[in-house]
């Protein structure tokens, strides 16, 4: 115990650390507020900057950023209606009318305080949960990886936007890249044309950093010439009564944010969704109606998303299964700082988890305070004209491509990526597909080929492992119901079981 | 319900580009170890090309459901392609990124980043009278070559191209 507390208060207790959670969160909250910027982004090319760092002090920048990027989401889905991060979709709906109404200083300071309860909860959930999950997960055969890895996939569906088809095509393209170069288990190359350059695969920095920052500084200048919206922000601190009014529906949002968050394959926006639903649901009496600048509908999926933040990392940690695209990028930080995502993570590892709790902890923490003291400067820095900001985000994608081997190779990587994402994106392929594919593409098939093995490729004895064992049966039926609550039969089917009961 | 959304200019082209890539693609998969067993290395492969093929084959219908009534001229949609798909911002930071890779090469990372910096600011910054563009451009580009070498070399220890 005294142990784990000492990992707990590492970047408390170092002032090098504790600067590093701070710069994060400051980062990360900055970069969330910016429209375009995204906190995927933000990781994925930061990322690249820390290989030669410490494994810790690469962390606690990292989850700063996370915890701070999607708190600062928010920002623009009330000043602007437009979402900063995914994860504040639900936001702008009742946010952006609390703006209009002059009360967006208001609403930022009550968006602050319960991302920071539900940050917390989500925290809280992580400590007790996690190694609860990791001594199960010890009992994991490879099926089950395969079926946590398909699950994770399942997020395709969430990420697709306009169209599932597109998202499925995205997401095997993913798998594709992930697949190029010599296999893991075989040692023969693989899609490789030939190429010797090929031998070593595709760097999946080089990937992220291509399709979430150059391929998104591509797309915004379709915009460059929309003008910056000027902000104005008045009083921001709201006031103890303010908050305990809505404290209920807070904790509410937020344990569905935490178990949204710790599903694998869904993430902050499902959660906050779900949250602003269940929020028009059960307040009878809101503020304002919904829609027109309910607190209450800024309250909900404030709490969810920054709850799902802890939720998220439960998966991440135990069984290195993503629950969003941020997730996924940071899994591929992890395993360049040769560290493997996964139940025996927290064995051999233990540290690292109760120092990553210490970390979101702290992160919140400076989430409150740059929250609420930093709001008027932030309101100038997000005016900077993209016409500065878009040129220096490929220049940084640049150089953290470059920092990947110290080789130009993995910019023209890195660019290549991004023209191609820009196109895809263009037709309407989502890109956080392809990376969940080049994440969880290797963790699917390399467990697929295993229990092949095991079952000497017998499709009928695959199947047979499948329904014969309890933990691989709960997985299968989880994927089941995933799939089904995606299409039209669900309604029916909950109407006609809600009927009979 | 797939139908009803439109197609956007230049798609189909993308989507036959696509087929004909995942067939070159399909080609070197098959050459990994054939249609063996689903533990061979190229059962993978040859199963995401399948996928990818056949959400392509999906999109082709959807896409061919989607056809407008009437043909437009082809100036008319090589216009509307431009305008949706490479505007000349787009066009323009693509042909200068391929420029600043080569002059990374050629010149080192600060001459090149100075010079990336400075011309697409410049350009982007059209709007502003032409000597505050001029000097905004040089003062940024200027600024962040210092403060990423500063930042990223000196104390991140990042090596820079």
């Amino acid at each position: 115990m005294e142990t784990a507390l000492g990992y707990f208060l590492m970047s408390w207790l170092d002032p090098y650390l504790l600067v590093l959670v701070a710069v994060g969160t400051l980062s990360g909250i900055y970069i969330g507020a910016i429209p375009g910027l995204s906190v995927t982004m933000a990781v994925s090319i930061l990322i690249s900057f820390t290989y030669a760092w410490d494994t810790n002090e690469a962390l606690a920048l990292m989850v700063g950023i996370y915890m701070g990027g999607v708190y600062g989401g928010s920002r623009t889905a009330i000043l602007l209606n437009i979402p900063g991060a995914p994860a504040a979709i639900a936001t702008a709906l009742d946010g952006y009318p609390l703006a209009k109404l002059g009360e967006a200083g208001r609403a930022i300071g009550v968006t602050t305080v319960v991302s920071f309860v539900g940050g917390f909860v989500g925290i809280l959930a992580l400590a007790l949960a996690a190694p609860l999950v990791a001594e199960i997960s010890l009992l994991f055969a490879p099926r089950d990886y395969m079926l946590l890895g398909i699950m994770g996939l399942l997020l395709v569906a969430s990420l697709a936007d306009e169209s599932l088809v597109k998202g499925i095509v995205a997401g095997a393209i993913g798998i594709l890249i992930s697949m190029v170069g010599l296999d893991t288990m075989s040692a023969q190359p693989r899609l490789t044309f030939g190429s010797s350059q090929l031998l070593g695969g595709v760097s999946y920095v080089a990937v992220m950093i291509g399709m979430f920052g150059i391929a998104e500084a591509l797309v915004q200048l379709h915009t460059i010439g929309a003008p910056v919206v000027k902000q104005q922000v008045d009083r921001i601190v709201p006031s103890l009564a303010t908050v305990l009014r809505h404290l209920p529906l807070t904790l509410r949002a937020s344990a569905i944010g935490v178990w949204i968050g710790a599903l694998p394959g869904a993430g902050g926006d499902i959660a906050a969704l779900m949250a602003y639903d269940h929020a028009k649901k059960s307040v009878k009496k809101p503020s304002r109606p919904f829609g027109q600048g309910a607190y209450e509908g800024l309250v909900a999926p404030e709490a969810a998303n920054n709850a799902a933040v802890g939720g998220a990392f439960i998966p991440m940690l135990t069984l290195g299964i993503p629950g969003d695209a941020v997730t996924a990028v940071i899994i591929a930080a992890l395993f360049i700082h040769g560290l493997r995502p996964g139940p025996n993570l927290m064995v051999d590892t233990p540290h690292l988890f109760w120092f990553t709790v210490g970390n979101l902890t702290l992160a919140n923490l400076f989430m409150l305070v740059f929250g609420l003291l930093g709001i008027r400067i932030f309101a100038k820095i997000v005016e900077v004209p993209k016409a500065i900001l878009l040129p220096v985000v490929v220049v940084l994608s640049v150089v953290g491509a470059y920092a990947i081997n110290n080789n130009l190779a993995d910019v023209w990587w890195a660019v290549g990526f991004g023209i191609l994402g820009y196109v895809l994106r263009i037709y309407g392929y989502q890109l956080g597909p392809v990376v969940l594919g080049v994440i969880l593409g290797p963790i699917v098939e390399a467990n697929f080929r295993r229990t092949m093995i095991g079952v000497r490729e017998s499709w009928t004895g695959f199947a047979l492992e499948l329904v014969s064992h309890p933990i691989t049966l709960l997985l299968l039926l989880g994927i089941v119901l995933s799939v089904l609550r995606g299409t039209p039969l669900w309604p029916r089917l909950v109407a006609k079981l809600s009927r009979a009961s | 319900m797939t139908a009803k959304r439109p197609r956007h200019p230049g798609e189909l082209g993308l989507t036959l580009l696509l087929v004909a890539a995942v067939f070159v693609v399909g080609r070197e998969a098959y050459r990994i170890s054939g249609f063996a067993g689903p533990s061979s290395p190229g059962f993978g492969p040859l199963a995401m090309v399948a996928v990818v093929l056949a959400g392509l084959l999906v999109e082709l219908v959807r896409l061919a459901l989607a056809r407008p009534a009437e043909r437009e001229p082809l100036a008319v949609r090589a216009r509307r392609f431009a305008a949706a798909v490479l505007p000349p911002p787009v066009l323009g930071a693509i042909a200068l990124l391929v420029l600043y890779l080569i002059g990374l090469e050629l010149l080192g990372f600060v001459i090149a980043s100075f010079l990336f910096l400075a011309i697409a600011i410049g350009l982007l910054l059209h709007e502003r009278p032409p000597l505050v563009r001029v000097l905004l451009a040089l003062a940024v580009a200027a600024g962040t070559v210092a403060s990423i070498r500063l930042l990223f070399q000196e104390l991140f220890q990042v090596l820079l191209p």
